[in-house]
């Protein structure tokens, strides 16, 4: 197996993943600035501005036409925002082909050739990033590795199980070894298994100091991986900040429910700890249930309850 | 070229070749086109062992008359008569294998044999058709030999000894002389000289309709969108789109006339003219093919209004009848109709003997129909970034 250079060096990655976030020591890969994109009378992205640094995942997270995937796909390149700018790796737009060269996309809707073999389609989207001779095999087949697809490589895709075709559709983001990954939805209809693969794939890609923007729909995904996650509705950010800052702002007092022989209370508070031990003074408890506020909590109190799509 | 282009144009001959359907239609059903037409239009000489000459009677004497006669009755060959000039001429123009005129002086020759007369006869043929023509001058020295020692010439030279007779196995008392055609010709010499233009019409075709709806196939499977990320220019992956488009139809046409020239004897008159054709043809229907990829949004759209095309400008072009079984008017008509300027490209070079003036026009109308269409094509392509 090809080993991958660490685009970072080990300690420094250790360090801002120890000490701060990656955004504090490492340099900036992805400015976006006021971008805006409309499709006929939809404003699909409305002016959104973030920075990703190297080594960190950014989560996007948003409801049904949140116009997550509408931003990934300017990112890429794919599509042309309306006005804002993007800069990639402080190298320019993504409209600039050699920009591209730096960008990994695995797109929500899989895009792959079914009647090419797993193997087959990474050394084409590899020979069309300019790879080829020995780098392409090697690149390829490191690809496979990573994706736990090497015992099937030399099967068509169209054969492949749902999970197994996001794998290859993520393999095919990463073969050209960019350091941004643009990954939208990865983890749709893949098991827990795949599923935990998948993000020790993304956590090993971030730990060789790769720039991850997420999308997705799962909160937990987005609390196990997320540096720094952004809440869309509309087009636009609600809020963007650390998973535990969010929560803190936005995610609101803790629910404490306690029920006794004769009661039941439910109630909320900030400090649901100095709650319990004042109410097991009180009498006997027969349950006590602390709720936490999680990403969910934020997410639902953003993007209020309504039906989207 | 940027290897980029290649490694786009590689993959869709790969994808086409995975694609066993698309395969089979740009692939074998032409050659089964051009070997299943060619025998149907094939010429008796070419279907059955008798052969098709003209003969002359340039001597018009009994003995030329019996000559004629036995000839005719051997059942070898089927032959009519004409003047010397009519029978090159229908050689020349592949109607007819061989011409033999049978000379001034030949009956009174024929009755002198014993005194070193020598009957003369003169064989003409297509210079395309040489396995047959050992086969005329055996027949026609069987015939004379028969007709020398028939009762006819007996009575009429007094009797031929049996002295002479042997002479028979000796010497050859009658002078066949072999006369060089010019090698023009203006008329097919087999059939398949004509199914095989056709069939690799169909090829063409076929090529352009299955790679025109790859295209729309990669729009609606996202793989055009993953083309469009990667570091490469649109321009680049329309060129490598066209690069394939433009290989399989030139393969295909090689391959085919490769096929034609080793087993069904199409010998091109200008194997030059017709490599140039060749080119010419790919390149209109690459334009074409990108025409046909902004017939529909989807791959079943523009395969329905892709090959209701493509059998229109077959139909009006002489795809499926040739040209000169068509009424006048419609062969005036069928000039609108790129088909028919790709089989003309290809028979100016087979069989019809045209000058390279006479085939600039088709050549140009073809580059300049491949132009247009492409730029039609790359126009209205829509790109999946297009609202
Ligand atoms: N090509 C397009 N043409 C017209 N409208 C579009 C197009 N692409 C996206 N939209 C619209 O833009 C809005 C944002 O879509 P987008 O796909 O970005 O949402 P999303 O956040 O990715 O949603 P999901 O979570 O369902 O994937 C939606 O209202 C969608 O209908
Ligand atoms: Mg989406």
């Amino acid at each position: 197996m090809t080993q991958l250079k660490p685009l970072i060096s080990h300690t420094s990655c250790g360090a801002s993943t120890l000490i701060n976030p990656a955004r504090i020591l490492n340099p900036t890969m992805l400015q976006v600035e006021n971008l805006c994109k409309r499709f006929g009378t939809i404003q699909a992205v409305a002016g959104l501005s973030f920075n990703a640094h190297q080594g960190e995942i950014l989560g996007l997270l948003g409801p049904n036409g949140a116009g997550k995937s509408t931003c990934i796909n300017m990112v890429a390149g794919l599509l042309r925002a309306d006005s804002g700018e993007i800069n990639v790796a402080k190298l320019g737009s993504p409209i600039n082909p050699e920009v591209r060269q730096k960008i990994g996309i695995a797109p929500q809707a899989l895009a792959l050739y079914e009647s090419l073999t797993g193997e087959e389609n990474l050394r084409y989207f590899g020979r069309l990033a300019g790879l080829s001779g020995k780098l392409l095999r090697d690149r390829v087949s490191w690809t496979l590795d990573f994706v736990l697809l090497k015992d099937r490589k030399n099967d068509r895709v169209k054969t492949y199980s749902g999970g197994m075709k996001r794998r290859i559709n993520l393999a095919a983001a990463l073969v050209h070894d960019p350091p941004l990954l643009l990954l939208d939805e990865p983890t749709v209809g893949v098991d827990p298994q795949s599923r935990n693969a998948l993000f020790d794939n993304v956590l090993a890609l971030k730990d060789q100091g790769r720039t991850v923007i997420y999308t997705t729909h799962y909160m937990e995904e987005a609390e196990k991986l997320c540096d720094r996650v952004g809440i869309i509705d509309h087009g636009s950010f609600l809020a963007f900040d650390t998973v535990d800052k969010l929560i803190k702002s936005h995610g609101g007092k803790s629910m404490v429910t306690v029920v006794r022989h004769d009661s039941q209370e439910q109630f909320e508070s900030d400090d649901p700890i100095a709650e319990c031990i004042r109410l097991q003074k009180e009498g006997e408890i027969l349950s006590l249930r602390v709720d936490r506020p999680d990403l969910e909590r934020v997410f639902l109190n953003l993007t209020g309850k309504a039906m989207r799509d | 070229m940027r290897k980029e282009v290649i490694a786009i144009a590689a993959n869709d001959i790969r994808l086409l070749l995975r694609d066993k359907g698309g395969a089979f239609v740009t692939f074998i059903f032409p050659l089964v086109y051009c070997i299943f037409f060619g025998l149907i239009f094939a010429t008796p000489s070419m279907s059955s062992r008798t052969i098709n000459v003209v003969m002359v009677d340039e001597d018009q004497s009994q003995q030329s008359t019996a000559f004629i006669e036995l000839l005719k009755q051997s059942g070898a060959v089927t032959c009519n008569i004409a003047s010397r000039e009519e029978a090159i001429d229908q050689v020349r123009r592949a109607k007819k294998v061989a011409y033999v005129v049978i000379t001034k002086g030949f009956g009174q020759a024929l009755q002198q044999v014993q005194f070193n007369k020598r009957p003369k006869i003169v064989i003409g043929i297509d210079p395309a058709r040489q396995a047959e023509s050992e086969m005329v001058k055996g027949l026609i020295a069987k015939y004379a030999f028969e007709l020398l020692f028939s009762p006819l010439n007996q009575k009429l030279s007094g009797g031929i000894t049996g002295n002479q007779r042997s002479a028979k196995n000796h010497f050859a008392p009658i002078e066949i002389e072999t006369a060089q055609l010019r090698q023009k010709r203006t008329g097919p010499s087999n059939s398949y000289d004509i199914s095989f233009p056709q069939g690799i019409i169909w090829g063409v075709l076929g090529c352009c309709a299955s790679f025109g709806i790859s295209l729309v196939n990669e729009r609606t499977t996202g793989t055009l969108s993953r083309l469009l990320v990667a570091p490469i220019t649109r321009t680049h992956i329309l060129a490598g789109k066209a690069l394939a488009c433009f290989t399989s139809t030139l393969v295909l046409g090689v391959v085919l006339f490769v096929v034609g020239r080793i087993a069904f004897s199409v010998i091109p008159q200008s194997p030059i003219h017709l490599a140039i054709s060749l080119l010419a043809i790919s390149i209109a229907f690459v334009g074409i093919m990108m025409f046909i990829s902004i017939l529909g949004k989807t791959e079943r759209a523009v395969s329905g209004m892709g090959w209701a095309v493509l059998l229109g400008m077959a139909m009006l072009g002489g795809g499926m009848v040739p040209r000169f079984l068509m009424p006048h008017w419609m062969q005036s008509l069928s000039a609108i109709s790129p088909v028919s300027w790709a089989i003309k490209a290809m028979e100016g070079a087979v069989w019809r003997g045209f000058s390279t003036s006479e085939m600039l026009l088709p050549w140009c109308v073809l580059v300049g129909v491949g132009l247009f269409f492409f730029a039609i094509g790359v126009r209205g392509f829509s790109w999946p970034d297009k609202g």
